[in-house]
């Protein structure tokens, strides 16, 4: 007793001591963190809970933030056969990999969709997010399966550690805690470069985004978890709509010149080819600056008419054939 | 393989894990194969690069050993240094004096064409040619012994903790280590956790950060004064936090196998002139010149204008060994001349002698903040894309203007630099870099807690390489 308590001498200056208490004390403060609520990215990826806390809905829009604000499910009502429902279940800041699992915890629980509309931006291949995938959306099991993918396996460890530590993921709510959002400092230089811009352009090229200047291309662990995807809707008969957001003049211009299109193009053509996709609205579509609310993400008034035009697609195409319930289109 | 990634966490763990249950010859054989795995992670072809280089010198080392006639230990020692530098030259600085041959040649009406080589730049090349080389100029100079075995030489220069950007380890002490088995003791396992916590914590938490402020500065086409001061303040701290980072951690992980690396950076920003600062900054890079280069160009035995003449050499080919580009020669004229004139103000003027402590105190941090604005704008010249942006941000420098935004960046370097700086303050009181570890129990846990929670919140989790890799 009298050693232990030796540490609240300022004599006692051991060194290995210290290092075991500093490990006894992380171990403590994590734990009690293990308390505090869910951060706000796990609670939205969360409340997206497979859709099975109602009856399964015959179509669903699956993608990222892009499909998430850019197709409004009530738009699609009259394009459903009659009785069908149709919900979208994109979710912020996911790649085919999240599309995955929320469809194979569907056809677990016996609720999986008819169709699938398929939407998400091409810039979701490039980039990574195992360990958001990991900590905030897998389940342990699940989290296994990530692991023996064998790709990227440092940041399925990452991942893993960010699932048990919440000091982990409050990190970037902290950050912005104390000093400030990088997003809103952002949008508040592209609003002063708006005053300085003689065209008076919404989304001048100068604060075009970086992914915006690079070539298609894929992340081996996004292309994986894709192939699975389409491949495990396959399997179950659940046929997927492929459908192409659209893009801003100034991103179209940048991506023409990049020849991002081309090589986009064939990725679906290989895709539709492989695993017999629908690729139903294949090419972009240029909508005017006043459509959208950044550089990637429709509006308001951009999503009502994107998706009446799909809509209307589906409705003149006869794309969509789902054997429907009685029910409500629902968002 | 970063140092500051999981990748290395668990290639050190399987590492220590084998070492601790091997005895000594294996530990080194086993070493050997993980630094050649570390290294092959970057580029298994250079992995060949090493190999020549390290078989050239041992072979070299030991006829030199063998050799008696002066001439002729010239002769090999000669053909060695040419083997090594025209390694370096061409991997490194080929393309760099073919352009400017070319662009020279142009300016005078004659045209050639050298052709342009697009190697890629070997990590870590300048660290382990050094390296190398002081093994046989040692050897030359009858200051070691060549090491008995081949392996036991290609384990000093590949050894993966220091291999890829220092500490440029003499042969001598290194050869020792290796030769004869290390001793794990818990003071060294926890003195190399400290190392290793330390240096992420500079590398992570204020190196990483403070690049994001850089970058965005360096990038822009117009600048005031705000801008020039935050972004090169920033630099300062991401350069100084990256490397010394970089070390500490070498340092740490050899600790936590028994070896003892050099100790590479003492507080170098509390320098107060630019002799002290070149004692404190690259200290494994600044000794090697001094040994090798300043001293066999004569040092300060040939009279006050030679001395001068070599020192100015010395930085200058210091400043290329950062980097083929004319921003670094000029880095390394500008510390040769402010060397240069630090000598002459110390011979001719009438030294300053403060009576009071106050005085001493003043006297002593005005020196510091004198020292610390010329190592900024050598930073300017450091960092700088080319001339062009050298000139306009110098410019920039007389232009009174802060932005709103260089001000908050200024709060940022603060946020990120505070604790740093506070900790070293500490350690410059106690003249001691270890004085946290001579801290009571509950100091060092806290200083521990600290760190781990900075870099865990605050850290740069996206692995940015280190600089001094492309060195």
């Amino acid at each position: 007793m009298r050693s232990l308590l030796s540490i609240f001498s300022f004599k006692n200056r051991n060194t290995a001591v210290p290092i075991l208490l500093a490990v006894a004390l992380v171990a403590v403060l994590e734990t009690g963190f293990s308390f505090l609520p869910q951060n706000k990215l796990v609670k939205s990826l969360r409340s997206k809970d497979y859709g099975q806390d109602g009856a399964a809905a015959d179509v669903e829009i699956m993608g990222d933030s892009v499909a998430a604000g850019g197709l409004l499910a009530g738009g699609f009502a009259g394009a459903l056969p009659s009785g069908a429902t149709i919900s979208n279940l994109a979710m912020s800041a996911t790649g085919p990999e999240f599309p995955y699992f929320l469809l194979k915890r569907q056809i677990a629980a016996g609720k999986a969709p008819k169709a699938i509309v398929y939407a998400p931006s091409p810039h979701t291949f490039a980039s990574l997010r195992v360990g958001l995938l990991v900590s905030g959306y897998c389940t342990w099991p699940e989290a296994g399966e990530v692991a023996l993918a064998g790709i990227h396996t440092c940041d399925v460890v990452y991942g893993a550690m960010c699932k048990v530590s919440r000091t982990l993921r409050y990190r970037e709510e902290l950050a912005v805690f104390v000093k400030g959002d990088p997003a809103k400092a952002a949008e508040k230089s592209l609003e002063e470069l708006r005053k300085r811009s003689p065209q008076k352009q919404q989304f001048p090229p100068e604060m075009l985004p970086q992914m915006y200047k690079k070539g298609f291309a894929w992340d081996p662990f996004n292309l994986y978890f894709c192939k699975k995807f389409l491949s495990l809707a396959r399997e179950h008969h659940i046929h997927i709509y492929w459908v192409t957001m659209p893009e801003l003049p100034v991103v179209a211009e940048s991506r023409k010149r990049l020849d991002f299109d081309k090589e986009y193009y064939a990725f679906l053509d290989k895709v539709a080819k492989d695993y017999g996709v629908t690729l139903f609205q294949k090419e972009f579509v240029v909508y005017a600056d006043e459509e959208f609310r950044d550089y990637s993400h429709l509006n308001e008034h951009g999503a009502e008419r994107y998706t009446a035009f799909i809509a209307g697609k589906f409705a003149t195409v006869g794309g969509l054939t789902v054997s429907g319930r009685s029910s409500v289109a629902h968002n | 393989m970063l140092f500051n990634t999981v990748q290395f966490g668990i290639f050190l763990a399987v590492v220590l894990l084998l070492y601790y249950n091997l005895p000594h010859r294996l530990q080194n054989y086993m070493l050997l194969v993980a630094s050649a795995f570390f290294y092959a992670c970057w580029d298994y072809r250079f992995l060949s690069l090493i190999l020549i280089s390290t078989v050239v010198d041992y072979v070299v080392g030991n006829l030199l050993h063998r050799a008696d006639d002066p001439r002729r230990r010239k002769l090999i020692l000669v053909w060695s240094i040419v083997f090594n530098l025209g390694f370096l030259g061409f991997f490194k600085y080929y393309g760099f004096f073919a352009e400017s041959l070319q662009v020279l040649l142009g300016a005078l009406g004659l045209h050639a064409s050298l052709g342009t080589l697009h190697v890629v730049l070997p990590v870590g090349i300048s660290f382990y040619t050094f390296q190398s080389m002081s093994y046989t100029l040692d050897i030359y100079r009858k200051e070691l012994e060549p090491a008995k075995h081949y392996l036991d030489f290609a384990l000093c220069v590949a050894f993966f903790p220091h291999m890829v950007a220092g500490p440029i380890q003499r042969a001598q002490s290194l050869i020792e280590q290796v030769t004869h088995p290390r001793k794990i003791t818990l003071d060294g396992i926890t003195e190399g956790i400290y190392l290793i916590l330390w240096g992420l914590f500079k590398k992570m938490f204020v190196a990483d950060n403070m690049a994001l402020i850089t970058n965005r500065i360096f990038a822009q086409q117009h600048f005031n004064f705000g801008d020039v001061f935050i972004g090169t303040l920033a630099f300062a701290f991401q350069v100084y936090g990256d490397f010394s980072g970089y070390s500490d951690i070498a340092r740490g992980v050899s600790r936590l196998m028994g070896f003892n690396l050099m100790v590479n950076f003492n507080l170098p920003y509390f320098a107060t002139n630019p002799q002290d600062y070149w004692r404190r900054w690259h200290i494994s890079l600044s000794t090697w010149l001094r040994d090798y280069l300043y001293r066999s160009l004569g040092g300060n035995r040939k009279g006050e204008a030679r001395t001068h003449i070599n020192l100015m050499i010395t930085m200058v080919l210091g400043g290329l060994w950062h980097g083929a580009a004319w921003t670094f020669i000029l880095w390394g004229a500008y510390h040769g001349a402010l060397l240069c004139l630090h000598r002459l103000c110390q011979r001719n003027l009438p030294e300053v002698m403060p009576r009071t402590p106050f005085q001493r105190f003043a006297w002593r941090w005005f020196r510091t903040a004198c020292m610390f604005s010329f190592t900024l704008y050598g930073y300017l010249i450091f960092r700088a894309q080319n001339f062009h942006q050298l000139t306009t941000m110098t410019a920039a420098l007389f232009s009174v203007h802060v932005s709103a935004p260089a001000l908050k960046s200024l709060f940022v370097i603060a946020f990120h630099c505070a604790f740093l700086l506070a900790v070293q303050l500490w350690q410059l009181q106690k003249s001691n870099l270890y004085a946290i570890r001579e801290c009571p129990v509950l100091v060092q846990t806290g200083f521990y807690l600290c760190c781990f929670y900075l870099i865990v919140v605050f850290g740069a989790f996206n692995a940015q390489s280190f600089i001094y890799f492309q060195f």
